[in-house]
C-alpha cells in the first residue's frame, strides 16, 4: 500500500468542478485548498506505485481542469518490506 | 480523537503537501511528524538530476520506508518528481553488488575479501606506475559521486600520484558550460539563482527539455507563466516540439547545431532596435574577435554591430529553418519585456561548438544587461546531481584544481600544494587526458600505443555512455579496469575488479547543485552486504599505496571521515573566488536549504547573486579579488582586471556531421522523464521499467510515410559508426528530417551511443552527442521489444566479442 500526499494544481475558477470530479475516485481524499482555489491538497491511496501512476493519469484525463499533480510525500513501507523479502543475502 | 494508523499516515501526508503549498491545514495538529510510523526522518538531497531537490528520508527498522520532499528546501519547496520518489526502490533491488569481486583466469568473477581486492588493486597500480610512469593509471569519476569523494580521488591523483590523469563524466555533459563561463566571465558557474525564475518576465529555454529532464525546475517556470500568462513570456529554442516547447509563447525550431546563427540574429535585432543596455555595453562588455594571427583581440561595439549584420532574420531562417518572425519576436521580448532568464542544458553543451554556443547566450545577456539583477541571468542547468559541486568546484577534471582553478596556473598550483602540505612543484603543470583521449589511449600493458594501462572508474558507465562507444570497448577490456558501482553494468562486464559501492542514503555527503548550493545528506541506513562508500575505498587505496598522509581520512567512522574530507576541501578553496570556507558541516546540518557559495566566513549567509556590491561578499574582500570601491557591478573573474565580461564575435559553424545524400537525417539523443542516464538505477524500478521499457525512434509522419514506416515498425538507424534497430514512434513532435532516440536503453541493439559521433569541442573537449547524420531502413513489422533489459549478473558476457 502506498499513501501519497499530493498537490493538485487546477485551472482558476474550477475548484468546485474538480472537487466534484474527485468524488469518482474513492482512492482520493480531499483535505485542503488554497485561498484562490487553484491548489488542492489530497491524499491518494494505491496498491503500489504503478497503480498510483495509473490513478494520476486517469484523474488528469478524467478532470481536464487538473493541470498537474505533484506528490510531496509517499509512505511505502509495505513495498520496501516486499522488496526485502525478494532480496537474496 | 481515535485515529487508525492508516488515517494518521494520511493526515501526515496531507500535512506535508499543505505545508509545501503554504496552505493552513488543521490536520497537521492531529498528525504530527512523530505520528508517522518511522523511527526517524533524515534530511538529504535527491540522487538524480542537478536540481538539488531537498528530501527527508524516513527510516524504520534500519530501512528506508518513506520519502518526502522538504518544503523548506528552496530548490523544490517540497515537490519531487517520479525519479526522486522511486529512487529508493533501486536501493533494495536484488541485483545490488554486495561483495568485492575479481575476474579469474577463466573469465568468471569470484568473491574476495576487501583486503584481497584492495591489495590487488593497490599492488597493480603501483606496479604499473613504476613500470610505465605515474600517468599510466587513470581515474574516471562522476557527477554522481559526493563532493568529498571526488575531492579525495582528485587529491590522491594530483597530490599523491603527481598525475593529472583524472577526468570525469561531466566532461560529457557540461564541460562546454564551464568553457563558456570561464571564457566569458573568467570564472565558472552562473551569477544568479533559481529564485530568478520567479522574478523573470521572459524565460528563454534553450536546448533543454526541462519538463522531462528537470521537472521540478520546470514546475517553477510553468508556475511563473501561469501566475501572469499575459506578461510572462516563454521562449523555447529546440528542434523538437517537446512538452517544454508546448508551453512556449515563441518557439524557435532551429535545426540541430544551427542555433549560433539564431543567437547572433537575436543580438542583431536587439542592437538594430536600440534595446541594448548602454551602461553594460560601455562599462562591462569587452568585444573580442579572433585575429588573423589566431589570437583574440578586443574590438569596439561598432565592429560587433557590423559583424552581426550578416545574421539577418531572413538569412538565418535559410540556415536554420527557424521562422524569421519568431526570431524577431524573441529578440523583442528579450529586449523589451523586462528581466530575462535563460536556462539551458545538453542541447547547447553537447556540441563541437558548445563553448561558442554558451558564449553567444552570455552575449545576449550582457548586451541587454540581463544579468546581475533579480530575474535576469544566463544560467546553465546541470544534468547530474553533483557535477557542479563535486567535479567542477573540486576541480576533478584533468585540467583543473580545487576552486575551478587551472592547473597550468603556477600560482594556483602553489596555493594548492601549500594547502595540501606538499612540497612546491609536486603538482604536474601539464593537464592530463580529457575523457575521449583517456579512453582512446587506454589499453593493454604490452600495447606500446596505449599509455594508459589501468583505470579506476567510479559511479559511471562509460561502456554505454561514451559516444561511438564500441570504438572504446576493447581499450577498456584490455586495460586493468577497476569499477566501483552499485549494480552490474555494461562497464562492469569489461572489468577486472568490481568494488561494491554504497548508495547516497547509505553513506551521506555533500551535493552541490546547479545554483552553487551545497546541501548535506546524512547517512540514513547501512549499505547491503559488504558494500562500502567510495570515500572509504579511495582512502584505503591511498593507505595501501603509502599515501595516508595525503588522504588521512581512512578510518571506519564514515560520517566523521566525510567531514574530515569536506574540511580539507573548504580549507583548500578558502581564498578563491569559489570559496565555501563558511559552509561547514554544522551549518549544513542545521540549515534546511543549504548554502550558496561564495560563502567566505561562517557568518556569511551565502550568495544568491554574484558580482554585485551588497549582494556578493567577495566585492569587499580584496584578499580574494580586487574590486574598485566605486564599482556596483564588477566581473572580478576578468583576467585583464577591468571587471568586464567578454562578448565574442564567434563565426557561424554548424554541426560536425550535417546530413548529406547518404545519411540524410539529423539524429539527436536525450532523456525521457522516467529514465535516468544509462538506466542502471531507474530500469530497476519496476513501474518505471514498465512505463518506459525500451528506447525508440521518434520520427515525423512525413518522413515515416516516405519510408513506409508505421508506428511500431522496426527501423534500422545507421550512421558512419554503427547502427541500432528500434521501434518507430511516429509523432509530429520531431520536425521532418530530425530523428530522436533516448539513450537509457542497455540492450545492445538499442544502445544509441553505438551510432553517435565522438567528435568533440576543441575548447571543452565535450563530444557532440546531440547531432550526427544517419540514414534509416524499415526492417520489419512491429515486434514486442519491451524486454526491460538490465545486466543482472556480473558474469553475463558482453553481447559481442570485444
Amino acid at each position: 500500500m502506498i499513501i501519497s500526499g499530493a498537490a493538485l494544481f487546477v485551472l482558476p475558477g474550477s475548484f468546485e468542478t474538480v472537487l466534484a470530479g474527485l468524488h469518482r475516485y474513492p482512492e482520493v481524499t480531499f483535505h485542503a485548498r488554497s485561498e484562490a482555489g487553484d491548489e488542492i491538497v489530497v491524499t491518494i491511496e494505491a496498491d503500489n506505485t504503478h497503480h498510483l501512476e495509473f490513478l494520476c493519469a486517469s484523474i488528469k484525463e478524467g478532470i481536464p481542469e487538473v493541470v498537474d499533480i505533484s506528490h510531496v510525500y509517499m509512505n511505502m513501507e509495505d513495498e520496501v518490506e516486499e522488496m526485502l523479502k525478494r532480496r537474496p543475502d | 480523537m481515535n485515529l487508525t494508523r492508516r488515517e494518521m499516515i494520511k493526515l501526515t501526508a496531507a500535512g506535508f503537501a499543505a505545508s509545501a503549498l503554504n496552505i493552513p491545514f488543521a490536520g497537521s495538529a492531529v498528525a504530527s511528524e512523530e505520528a508517522v510510523d518511522v523511527d526517524k526522518w533524515i534530511k538529504g538531497t535527491c540522487r538524480f538530476c542537478g536540481t538539488g531537490c531537498g528530501v527527508y528520508v524516513g527510516v524504520k527498522n534500519g530501512q528506508v520506508s518513506a520519502i518526502r520532499g522538504n518544503p523548506a528546501a528552496v530548490t523544490n519547496f517540497g515537490f519531487l518528481c517520479v525519479k526522486g520518489f522511486k529512487g529508493y526502490m533501486s536501493m533494495y533491488h536484488p541485483d545490488r553488488l554486495k561483495y568485492p569481486m575479481v575476474r579469474g583466469a577463466d573469465g568468471a568473477f569470484s568473491r574476495v575479501t576487501w583486503d584481497q581486492a584492495l591489495d590487488l588493486v593497490a599492488g597493480k597500480f603501483k606496479e604499473l606506475q613504476q613500470k610505465h610512469g605515474k600517468d599510466s593509471v587513470a581515474f574516471y569519476g562522476s557527477g554522481q559521486c559526493m563532493t568529498e569523494e571526488s575531492y579525495t580521488f582528485n587529491k590522491l591523483w594530483k597530490g599523491g600520484f603527481r598525475s593529472n590523469m583524472l577526468d570525469g563524466n561531466p566532461r560529457l555533459c557540461m564541460a562546454s558550460a564551464v568553457g563558456g563561463y570561464m571564457s566569458t566571465f573568467g570564472t565558472d558557474e552562473p551569477a544568479g539563482s533559481y529564485a530568478d525564475i520567479e522574478e523573470a518576465r521572459t524565460l528563454f529555454i534553450v536546448g533543454s527539455n526541462m519538463s522531462e529532464c528537470h521537472p521540478i525546475l520546470f514546475r517553477r517556470v510553468a508556475r511563473q507563466k501561469l501566475k501572469d500568462p499575459k506578461n510572462v513570456k516563454v521562449i523555447v529554442c529546440e528542434p523538437r516540439l517537446t512538452s517544454t516547447a508546448r508551453v512556449a509563447d515563441v518557439w524557435l525550431p532551429a535545426d540541430p547545431g544551427t542555433d549560433l546563427a539564431v543567437f547572433h540574429c537575436i543580438a542583431r535585432e536587439i542592437i538594430k532596435n536600440h534595446w541594448e543596455d548602454k551602461f553594460f555595453v560601455n562599462n562591462l562588455c569587452r568585444f573580442m574577435v579572433q585575429g588573423q594571427d589566431k589570437k583574440m583581440q578586443a574590438v569596439d561595439f561598432n565592429a560587433y554591430t557590423q559583424f552581426l549584420e550578416q545574421f539577418t532574420p531572413d538569412a538565418v531562417e535559410k540556415i536554420t529553418r527557424c521562422p524569421a518572425q519568431n526570431i524577431v519576436e524573441a529578440a523583442r521580448l528579450i529586449g523589451t519585456n523586462g528581466p530575462t532568464m535563460s536556462l539551458w542544458t545538453m542541447g547547447l553543451n553537447q556540441r563541437t561548438r558548445g563553448v561558442w554556443a554558451n558564449n553567444l547566450m552570455h552575449n545576449i545577456h550582457l548586451i541587454t544587461g540581463n544579468i546581475c539583477k533579480q530575474g535576469a541571468d544566463s544560467f546553465s542547468i546541470t544534468g547530474q546531481p553533483n557535477a557542479c559541486g563535486g567535479v567542477r568546484e573540486t576541480g576533478s577534471l584533468c585540467h583543473l584544481l580545487p576552486g575551478t582553478r587551472l592547473i597550468v596556473d603556477e600560482k594556483a598550483r602553489a596555493a594548492v600544494e601549500k594547502s595540501w602540505g606538499l612540497p612546491a612543484g609536486t603538482i604536474d603543470p601539464k593537464p592530463g587526458f580529457h575523457t575521449m583521449k583517456m579512453f582512446g589511449n587506454m589499453g593493454a600493458e604490452d600495447d606500446q600505443t596505449k599509455p594508459v594501462k589501468a583505470a579506476l572508474i567510479s559511479t559511471t558507465n562509460p561502456a554505454q555512455s561514451l559516444p561511438n562507444c564500441h570504438k572504446y570497448l576493447k581499450n577498456m577490456k584490455d586495460a586493468f579496469l577497476v569499477v566501483l558501482d552499485i549494480f552490474p553494468t555494461r562497464t562492469t562486464q569489461l572489468a577486472d575488479v568490481i568494488l561494491p559501492a554504497a548508495f547516497i542514503y547509505e553513506k551521506g555527503g555533500v551535493f552541490g547543485c546547479s545554483e552553487r548550493r551545497s546541501q548535506l545528506t546524512s547517512k540514513c541506513v547501512e549499505p547491503p552486504g559488504e558494500a562500502k562508500p567510495d570515500l572509504w575505498i579511495g582512502a584505503q587505496l591511498a593507505k595501501r599505496m603509502g599515501l595516508e598522509k595525503v588522504i588521512p581520512w581512512n578510518g571506519d567512522d564514515i560520517p566523521a571521515m566525510y567531514k574530515m574530507a569536506w574540511d580539507d576541501y573548504r580549507n583548500c578553496v578558502k581564498d578563491t573566488e569559489h570559496t565555501l570556507y563558511g559552509i561547514t558541516y554544522d551549518r549544513l546540518l542545521k540549515l534546511e536549504q543549504g548554502l550558496q557559495w561564495p560563502c567566505p566566513t561562517e557568518q556569511s549567509p551565502g550568495t544568491a547573486i554574484r558580482y554585485v556590491r551588497g549582494k556578493d561578499p567577495l566585492m569587499d574582500m580584496p584578499e580574494i579579488v580586487n574590486v574598485p570601491p566605486t564599482a556596483l557591478i564588477y566581473f572580478y573573474g576578468d583576467k585583464k582586471h577591468e571587471g568586464k565580461a567578454n562578448v565574442f564575435l564567434r563565426p557561424y559553424k554548424g554541426a560536425e556531421e550535417p546530413p548529406d545524400k547518404e545519411y540524410p537525417f539529423f539524429l539527436t539523443t536525450g532523456r525521457v522523464i522516467e529514465q535516468w542516464h544509462t538506466g542502471t538505477m531507474t530500469m530497476r524500478v519496476p513501474e518505471i521499467a514498465r512505463s518506459q521499457p525500451n528506447s525508440y525512434l521518434e520520427i515525423n509522419p512525413k518522413d515515416a510515410e516516405a519510408y513506409k514506416i508505421k508506428n511500431g515498425d522496426l527501423v534500422k538507424v545507421i550512421s558512419r559508426r554503427g547502427f541500432n534497430i528500434l521501434p518507430a514512434r511516429v509523432v509530429k513532435m520531431s520536425l521532418p528530417g530530425i530523428l530522436f532516440v533516448p539513450w537509457f536503453d542497455q540492450d545492445w541493439e538499442r544502445m544509441i551511443n553505438r551510432v553517435t559521433i565522438d567528435a568533440f569541442d576543441a575548447g571543452s573537449f565535450q563530444p557532440e552527442f546531440k547531432i550526427c547524420a544517419v540514414r534509416i531502413e524499415r526492417v520489419g513489422d512491429p515486434r514486442d521489444v519491451a524486454d526491460m533489459v538490465i545486466i543482472s549478473n556480473v558474469d553475463t558476457p558482453f553481447p559481442i566479442k570485444v
